[in-house]
C-alpha cells in the first residue's frame, strides 16, 4: 500500500492549501468515559533538532479524534520515559492513566529512520520487570521497530495509532485512511476543487479543479479508485479515477442527470442516477462490460443509491410518496419497499458496515436537517448530530465515526460524529468551504 | 394590482407636455398636485397651444414601461401591467390611444418582461409552478414558439437544505416543469436544454430563508 500512496502523491503532485486542519480539532461534545492514554514524546536521535514529524502528537490527535480516548498533554505527564523499563507505574496510575505509548526515532541514514515503540497497559502491571523478553511482560501489549522514510512517517504514525486502537478496543483502527472532499471558493478562478487528504486532513492532493461544480466523490472498496460527478460546460458526467492511471475516465454522460455513484461491495459495479429516460432513476453500471441496467421506474425522483454490505440490496431516496424517504430494492431488481416513515425528509442513506443500520439525513420537527441512524430491527430513527444543515454523511470503514458536511459560523465545514451520537467534533478549514466528504475503506 | 414602481425623473420630464396631470399613481396625491401646478405653469408660459392636443408621446410610455420593477414583471400578468400603465395616463391622453398604439404598448410590455423576468421561484422541496409565474412563462413560451431558431437553457437550482444529490434531481424536475409548459405552447423540444445544478451554484449567499427563497429557482437563459 505504500506504493499506492506514493503513486497518488507523484501523479497528483499539487500540494494545495485548502484542507480541513487536524490541529484545529474542535471537540463539541466529549465522552465522559473516554479512556485516558499518554503518548509520550518519542525520543529523537538525529542530526537535526527534531524529527521530520511529531510522531506522538499525530498519534495523540488520532486517538482523541476517535472519541474513545483522551490523550493527556505532555504537561500532565509525570515523567517522559522512552522504554518500559524506565516507567514508574505508580506515578501514572495516580494520574488515572490506563495506557502508555513510549518510543524513539533514530535517524539511521539520510531520510531513513528507525522507529521503535511500546504499548503498555498500566492496569496489568504487577510491578515486577524481570526479563527482557516481551512475552514475560504481561503489561507489554506491543513492542515493535520499523524503518520508514521521512515521507512515510505520518502514515506510519497513523498505522501505529490504528494498532494501539485495536489492542485497546478490539476494533480495527481507521486512522490510516483517506478522505476525499470538495472545496468551494467562489472568489477563485476555479471555485470547485476535488481533493484527497489523509484522515486527519493533512497532505491534501488535488484531483480536479473546475469552474463548474464537482460532486459526490465516493471510493471503490479497494480504495484504488474514486468515482465522482463533474460538469463539462454545465452537463453532468460521472468519472472514475483509477489512482494507478494518470487520467480519470468518463463512464456516464447521458442527457440529463448523471449522478450519485456508489460502488458495489465487490467493486465491479456502480449504482448511479440517470435521468436519460425522463426521470431520475437508479441504474446499475457494470464496469467491465459498460452495461447499464435500470433498477427503478417511477415518475418521481429516485436517487442516492447505496449498497448493503452483502451486495444484495440497494437503498435509495425517493419522493414517490410525496416526500423524500428511503426505499430498499433487491440489487438484481424487484419492487422497492419503503424503509423510513419517521418524519417528512429522510435521504442520503448508507449502511453501517454490520448491515444492521442506516446513517441518513433526517429533517426533524423543527425543520432542522440532522444526521440520524435508522435501526432495521427496532425501526427507530435516532438523531445523532446537534449541528444544522447536515448533509453528505460518510461512514468510517470500522463503523465508529461518520464524517459529514455542515454549516458552522456561516461557512460549510466538515464535522464528525460517533455512530452512537455520543462524541462530536468539528474539523474546520483555514479558508473557503468544504463539502461532500467521503471516507475511504481500509488501505490495507 | 397596483404598480410598485416610481416615476423616473427623466420619463416624467419628457412626458410633461403631453401627459398633463398623469404623474404618480393614484395613491400619491400630494406629488400629483405639485406636478399639476408645474405643468400648468409650463403650459401657460410655453408655446403649447392649449386648444390643440398634441399626439400621444409613446417615448414617455416606453420610459414608464422600462422603469417597472422586476418583481412586477415576474409576477404580474401582461394585461395587469397594461391596465396599470393605461390607468396612470391622463384620461384625455388614454382615450386618444389608437388600437395600434395600445397593441404597441402590450408588445413593449411583453418584450420588457421577457428581457427582464428570467427567474422563476419555487417553494421548498416543490417543483410545481406557482400561478403568479404563469404570465411571464406564457410570454417566454410565445416568443420561443414564434422564433423557432432561438434556443434556451433552463437551469434548475435548489436551496442548500437537504442533500446535494436529491437537490440535483429537484432542480431538474423544476426545469423540466417549465420546459413542459413551453412545449405546450408549441416550443420545440430541440429549442430547450435542461440542466440542473442543484444546490451547487447559489444565486445568493447566506443560510436563511431570505437567501434560500432566491436560490430555489429556474433561470431562463437565452
Amino acid at each position: 500500500m505504500n506504493k499506492f500512496v506514493a503513486i497518488v502523491s507523484i501523479v497528483l503532485g499539487m500540494w494545495a492549501q485548502l484542507s480541513f486542519a487536524a490541529l484545529e480539532i474542535e471537540i463539541t461534545q466529549g465522552i465522559d468515559d473516554a479512556r485516558p492514554i499518554a503518548i509520550v514524546p518519542f525520543k529523537w536521535f538525529g542530526s537535526t533538532e527534531s524529527p521530520p514529524h511529531n510522531f506522538a502528537e499525530i498519534m495523540s490527535n488520532d486517538l482523541t479524534r476517535s472519541g474513545k480516548f483522551r490523550a493527556v498533554s505532555v504537561e500532565d505527564m509525570p515523567e517522559l520515559p522512552t522504554d518500559h523499563r524506565q516507567i514508574n507505574f505508580e506515578k501514572w496510575r495516580e494520574k488515572g492513566i490506563e495506557s502508555l505509548v513510549v518510543g524513539s526515532i533514530n535517524e539511521v541514514s539520510n531520510n531513513e529512520y528507525q522507529i521503535q515503540y511500546q504499548l503498555i497497559d498500566l492496569l496489568q502491571d504487577k510491578g515486577q520487570v524481570t526479563d527482557s523478553k516481551n512475552n514475560l511482560f504481561p503489561y507489554l501489549l506491543e513492542n515493535k521497530a520499523s524503518l520508514v522514510t521521512g515521507q512515510a512517517m505520518r502514515k506510519y504514525a497513523h498505522r501505529v495509532a490504528d494498532s494501539v486502537f485495536e489492542h485497546l478496543t478490539g476494533i480495527k483502527g481507521a486512522f490510516d485512511t483517506l478522505i476525499a472532499y470538495v472545496s468551494v471558493d467562489y472568489e477563485d478562478k476555479y471555485p470547485y476543487r476535488l481533493f484527497v487528504a489523509d484522515s486527519d486532513g493533512h497532505n491534501p492532493r488535488e484531483l480536479r479543479a473546475s469552474s463548474y461544480p464537482i460532486m459526490s466523490p465516493t471510493w471503490s472498496p479497494d480504495a484504488r479508485r474514486l468515482a465522482y460527478v463533474g460538469f463539462d460546460d454545465g452537463r453532468s458526467a460521472i468519472y472514475i479515477r483509477d489512482f494507478t492511471k494518470p487520467k480519470a475516465e468518463k463512464v456516464a454522460a447521458f442527457q440529463g442527470i448523471n449522478g450519485a455513484p456508489s460502488f458495489s461491495p465487490d467493486g465491479n459495479r456502480l449504482a448511479l442516477t440517470l435521468s436519460r429516460d425522463g426521470n431520475p432513476e437508479i441504474y446499475v453500471y457494470e464496469i467491465n462490460t459498460r452495461n447499464f441496467r435500470r433498477l427503478t421506474e417511477h415518475w418521481a425522483i429516485d436517487t442516492e443509491a447505496s449498497w448493503s454490505p452483502d451486495g444484495k440490496s440497494i437503498v435509495f431516496t425517493s419522493d414517490r410518496g410525496g416526500k423524500p424517504q428511503v426505499y430498499r430494492v433487491a440489487a438484481n431488481g424487484g419492487k422497492p419497499k419503503r424503509v423510513t416513515y419517521d418524519g417528512n425528509y429522510n435521504a442520503s442513506p448508507s449502511y453501517t458496515p454490520d448491515g444492521k443500520k442506516l446513517v441518513l439525513v433526517h429533517r426533524n420537527e423543527q425543520n432542522v436537517f440532522h444526521l440520524a441512524v435508522y435501526d432495521f430491527e427496532s425501526k427507530q430513527t435516532q438523531i445523532i448530530t446537534e449541528t444544522s444543515l447536515d448533509e453528505s454523511p460518510s461512514i468510517a470503514p470500522n463503523g465508529s465515526m461518520v464524517i459529514y458536511a455542515t454549516v458552522h459560523r456561516d461557512r460549510q465545514v466538515l464535522a464528525a460524529v460517533s455512530t452512537d451520537g455520543r462524541f462530536r467534533v468539528k474539523l474546520p478549514s483555514s479558508t473557503g468551504q468544504i463539502k461532500a466528504p467521503s471516507w475511504s475503506p481500509y488501505l490495507n | 394590482m397596483s404598480l410598485k414602481y416610481v416615476w423616473k425623473p427623466v420619463a416624467l420630464a419628457i412626458s410633461l407636455s403631453v401627459l398633463a396631470g398623469c404623474a404618480g399613481s393614484s395613491n400619491n396625491d400630494g406629488q400629483s398636485n405639485t406636478t399639476d401646478s408645474s405643468v400648468q405653469t409650463a403650459n401657460t408660459g410655453g408655446s403649447v397651444d392649449t386648444g390643440v392636443d398634441s399626439t400621444v408621446d409613446m417615448d414617455a410610455i416606453d420610459g414608464q414601461i422600462s422603469s417597472i420593477g422586476l418583481d412586477t414583471y415576474s409576477t404580474t400578468s401582461v394585461d395587469g401591467i397594461r391596465d396599470d400603465v393605461l390607468n396612470s395616463l391622463d384620461p384625455s391622453v388614454r382615450n386618444k390611444l389608437t388600437a395600434a398604439q395600445q397593441q404597441e404598448i402590450i408588445n413593449k410590455i411583453k418584450e420588457m418582461q421577457r428581457v427582464k423576468a428570467r427567474e422563476i421561484f419555487f417553494d421548498f422541496d416543490k417543483y410545481a409552478i406557482k400561478s403568479k409565474f404563469q404570465s411571464v412563462l406564457a410570454n417566454h413560451a410565445t416568443y420561443l414558439a414564434d422564433n423557432p431558431n432561438t434556443r434556451i437553457r433552463l437551469e434548475g437550482h435548489a436551496d442548500e437544505r437537504g442533500t446535494p444529490e436529491y437537490n440535483i434531481a429537484l432542480g431538474e424536475k423544476r426545469a423540466k416543469a417549465i420546459a413542459k409548459i413551453f412545449m405546450s405552447y408549441g416550443v420545440a423540444k430541440s429549442q430547450i436544454e435542461v440542466i440542473s445544478f442543484g444546490e451547487e451554484r447559489p444565486a445568493v449567499m447566506g443560510h436563511n430563508e431570505s437567501a434560500w427563497s432566491k436560490n430555489r429557482r429556474v433561470e431562463i437563459k437565452y
